[in-house]
């Protein structure tokens, strides 16, 4: 399914991350310990454990939104975690994120034509005159009708946001993408949709990805490996359908089974496909 | 949740034990632009003891219909059809008679638990006050059955769960706690909304399976898009779409030979079951087509469908589509 | 909103831009100079003088209209100082945050202990500034709750995923600063400088009914001192003492209410009724 090289283009190494008790939330918020992973490219590695598992944090990492307390972070080859602010900035186009909740990803005061503008906008890509057909075709690319493009973020559904979201972050053509629990916070048909786009774009844009989830049986389907995360360290990887007949961490055995048990749940009530 | 099949309830479609009935049940909402059609032409029927999971999407009505039979809709709603509670109508109760009923016979576990809790209570104090409120216990007594009552769902340290605030404890507690709410007033109904939405999948395990344990002797109707948390804890399906019921019969009967296209793409959308979407969305409740509401989404859709709205029909023992596919 | 609070807003928006008209047109619509002796002292109202004349002779209803000017002048000008200053500091200071924030939040703590209005009373005791100084003065030193205010909308915006996200996609803090954040503040910034109006308004005259400025300037302060001063009180004088008083109130009225419904409006609670 992915071709792999030998340098990964995304690289962890011993990172670890503490989050100081300033903080107004009263969670304690696990720290990340040696957490060691990689990435190759064109490959998407899953990231599963429960909440508060230190997940998400894994994903902001990799993208240098918050700073390790320790270890280093690669991307293609840059040392990511000592780069200065400009160098960093510079990079950025070719990783993006997508959040959980679509309803806080888009500034609430653009319209949709404007948030996927802005990033060509802010690194200069086309003009004035390229610009609407490249967010025409982006929108058509992620299945957005065109008229939605003078909406607001309120006036469309978690779904569509989601999409807009996606279209925003193609604008820039990225080679790496986190994708953060995309679907968690929409219904099984809008995941289903979201899901076979990501799909779509590992597949005709050879995209490298990282999807988080608590989701065991969305992870299968999405990911060529999978990392299983338990109380901010990883204690499995391995590749998806070994996991799954041979989960060796008990943590792992024990969502495999419980992921098992749910699906042969629904299942005995007849569908069988 | 062995999938024995042991009745979990005396269901034989007799009304002798009939609770709940909601008939020819039509919700609408006046906004200041245009008219939401939230429920059209509804009609549930639960006898004493029957687990009832309604399933649908958002926007599809099914949040509103728990909150008809509450009585907890806006002033500005326009509501058509009766919901017969132990035969009385309680579309046509005042305000004072639906408070006996509400949180005593029928009690409600609503969606988002991080929201609906008071932040600034104490989870025992929100707990105790359905029984101190419902005048069912004074409230040192109440205090104390309501440690008992935590001790029960689960938690581990009762006394210092009580004390704890919602933003203290995670979201599966948050869940326990709101069912503990429910169950407090010992209600003969209840009525319990996405109990398992943003739960992870070990979580969600236990919160059903303290739910299916507590609910065994119990009326239940659960809401939910989660087809697992349906079969969980019901024997009888009723699918909504676009504010009607689309499909409806027993857990078998729709999952196993799901009659309703809309149903198939739900249980085909699953990645399990090969991820396989269903293209467009669903329509918005002020801007409802003629004809067949979920025909602009259905491969198999014909002329006639888009023109002519299908009624609920039976096909075989007490499974109901509503479509027309088969003419 | 309700049938009845649009029927305030627009009441009190037109009182407002009633206001604002004789303020601008002062001079065409004043009758006689109002520095002018054109009647003779204390006389009641008539013909000639609608508001009767002070006792200097001058027309009250004059004084009046010419005095919106600088009253306004001085209450709006005090404002929009107090707004800007809010928005750019709090902007900066809550996107950044660190110790340049910790500096500013202490000395904004230390100020917002001392009262507004006895500060400025000794300030203007003891350096007798113009009109313009007590307005720069007045927004300079009340801009502290504001730039409070907007700090901490702007601390929440700043964890928001879409400003994680603009970050994500590589755009400059300043970018971020004012097409991300600041649109998203401007209710709360508009709010505050309807308020804050009001506000200053009313300090205003307050400062200038104690004479704390030019006391030959003709505004509602001084009107209100100089009835007051006069025996107005005593010898019943309402068309003199009244007036001016009525005239603040009105338009502090006018100015809390549209307050009240932008802050009703702008409600973020853009509900979408989940069925």
């Amino acid at each position: 399914m992915s071709e792999q090289s030998r340098e990964p283009l995304v690289w962890m190494d011993r990172v670890a991350k503490d989050f100081s008790s300033g903080f107004l939330a009263k969670k304690s918020v696990p720290t990340i310990r040696n957490v060691s992973l990689e990435i190759h490219k064109g490959e998407t590695l899953g990231l599963v454990g429960e909440s508060g598992s230190g997940k998400t944090t894994i994903g902001r990492l990799l993208l240098m939104l918050t700073k390790p307390t320790g270890g280093t972070v690669r991307f293609d080859g840059t040392d990511l975690t000592h780069l200065p602010r400009n160098d960093l900035r510079r990079i950025r186009p070719r990783m993006q994120i997508l959040f959980q909740d679509p309803d806080t990803s888009l500034n609430p005061r653009m319209n949709i034509r404007d948030s996927i503008a802005e990033p060509m906008e802010v690194w200069g890509i086309g003009d004035s005159g390229s610009r609407p057909g490249r967010i025409a075709e982006l929108m058509e690319q992620v299945g957005l009708q065109p008229e939605l493009a003078e909406r607001y973020p309120w006036e469309l559904s978690g779904g569509q946001k989601q999409r807009a979201v996606l279209a925003r972050v193609l604008a820039l053509g990225p080679e790496f993408l986190v994708a953060d629990e995309p679907t968690s916070a929409l219904d099984l048909s809008v995941q289903a949709q979201v899901l076979s786009l990501l799909k779509e774009m590992q597949q005709a844009h050879g995209l490298t990805m990282l999807f988080i989830s608590h989701d065991l049986s969305v992870v299968r389907v999405m990911s060529d490996r999978i990392a299983v995360m338990y109380r901010g360290e990883i204690v499995e990887t391995a590749a998806t359908e070994d996991l799954f007949r041979e989960p060796k961490h008990p943590y792992t055995r024990q969502l495999v089974e419980a992921e098992r048990q749910t699906e042969s749940e629904w299942s005995c009530a007849g569908l069988r496909s | 949740m062995s999938g024995e099949p042991v009745p979990k309830s005396a269901s034989c479609g007799c009304s002798r034990n009939n609770l709940l009935r909601v008939s020819d049940l039509r919700v609408r909402f006046d906004t200041h632009s245009e008219e939401v059609r939230a429920l059209d032409t509804v009609d549930i029927g639960l006898n004493e003891g029957e687990h009832l999971a309604l399933i649908g999407e958002s926007g599809c009505g099914k949040t509103v219909l728990a909150q008809a039979i509450l009585g907890l809709l806006p002033a500005n709603t326009r509501i058509g059809g009766t919901i017969e509670y132990r035969d009385k109508n309680l579309l046509a109760q005042g305000e004072e008679e639906i408070r006996k009923i509400r949180g005593r016979k029928i009690a409600l576990i609503p969606q988002s638990s991080a929201h609906v809790l008071n932040p600034v209570e104490t989870v025992g104090d929100q707990i105790a006050e359905v029984l101190t409120s419902h005048h069912i216990l004074p409230p040192d007594a109440a205090r104390i059955e309501t440690t008992r009552l935590l001790g029960e769902m689960g938690f581990e340290k009762p006394d210092l769960a009580y004390r704890k605030y919602p933003h203290e404890i995670s979201g599966g507690m948050r869940e326990r706690a709101l069912i503990a709410m429910a169950l407090s007033a010992d209600p003969e109904m209840i009525v319990a909304d996405e109990p398992t939405a943003g739960l992870d999948v070990m979580v969600r395990r236990r919160v059903l399976g303290m739910l299916a344990e507590r609910t065994r002797d119990r009326t239940l109707l659960v809401i939910t898009h989660d087809l697992v948390t349906a079969s969980a804890l019901s024997q009888k399906i009723a699918v909504m779409y676009a504010g009607e019921i689309v499909e409806a019969g027993t857990l078998r009967e729709v999952l196993e030979s799901p009659s309703h296209p809309y149903t198939e793409g739900l249980l085909s959308s699953h990645p399990s079951r090969g991820l396989r979407p269903i293209p467009g969305i669903s329509p918005l409740a002020s801007s409802l087509p003629d004809g067949c509401r979920f025909a602009a989404r259905c491969p198999r859709a014909t002329c006639s469908c888009r023109k002519n709205h299908p009624e609920l029909a039976r096909t075989c023992g007490n499974h109901e589509v509503r479509c027309r596919c088969d003419e | 909103m309700t049938v009845t609070r649009t029927l305030v807003l627009y009441i009190s928006v037109a009182i407002l831009f009633l206001y604002a008209i004789i303020a601008v047109f002062a001079p065409l619509l004043t009758p006689w100079d109002p520095h002018a002796i054109s009647g003779t002292p204390l006389e009641k109202p008539d013909a000639l003088h609608p508001l009767g004349t002070n006792d200097t002779g001058q027309d009250i209803l004059s004084q009046l209209l010419y005095g919106t000017r600088i009253t306004l002048l001085i209450g709006f000008g005090a404002a929009i100082l107090s707004v800007v200053i809010s928005t750019s500091v709090g902007l900066v200071t809550g996107y950044y945050g660190g110790l340049f924030d910790e500096i500013v939040s202490r000395i904004i703590d230390i100020f917002m202990t001392i009262p507004l209005f006895p500060l400025l009373l000794v300030l203007a005791l003891f350096f007798n500034p113009s009109i313009w100084t007590m307005s720069i003065l007045m927004g300079a030193l009340g801009s502290t709750h504001g730039i409070r205010v907007v700090r901490s909308q702007v601390l929440s915006l700043a964890q928001s995923n879409f400003v994680e996200g603009a970050r994500a996609i590589g755009a400059s803090d300043f970018r971020i600063m004012t097409r991300h954040i600041l649109p998203n503040i401007m209710p709360i910034v508009v709010v505050k400088f309807v308020t804050s109006s009001q506000h200053y308004l009313v300090m205003g005259v307050g400062l200038s009914f104690l004479g704390l400025w030019d006391t030959t300037t003709i505004d509602w302060g001084t009107m209100i001192n100089q009835a007051y001063s006069s025996g107005g009180v005593a010898l019943g004088l309402w068309w003199w003492l009244l007036p001016p008083g009525i005239a603040v109130v009105g338009i502090s009225l006018a100015l809390a209410l549209i307050g009240y419904s932008f802050e009703e409006k702008f409600n973020p609670r853009v509900g979408v009724n989940r069925l």
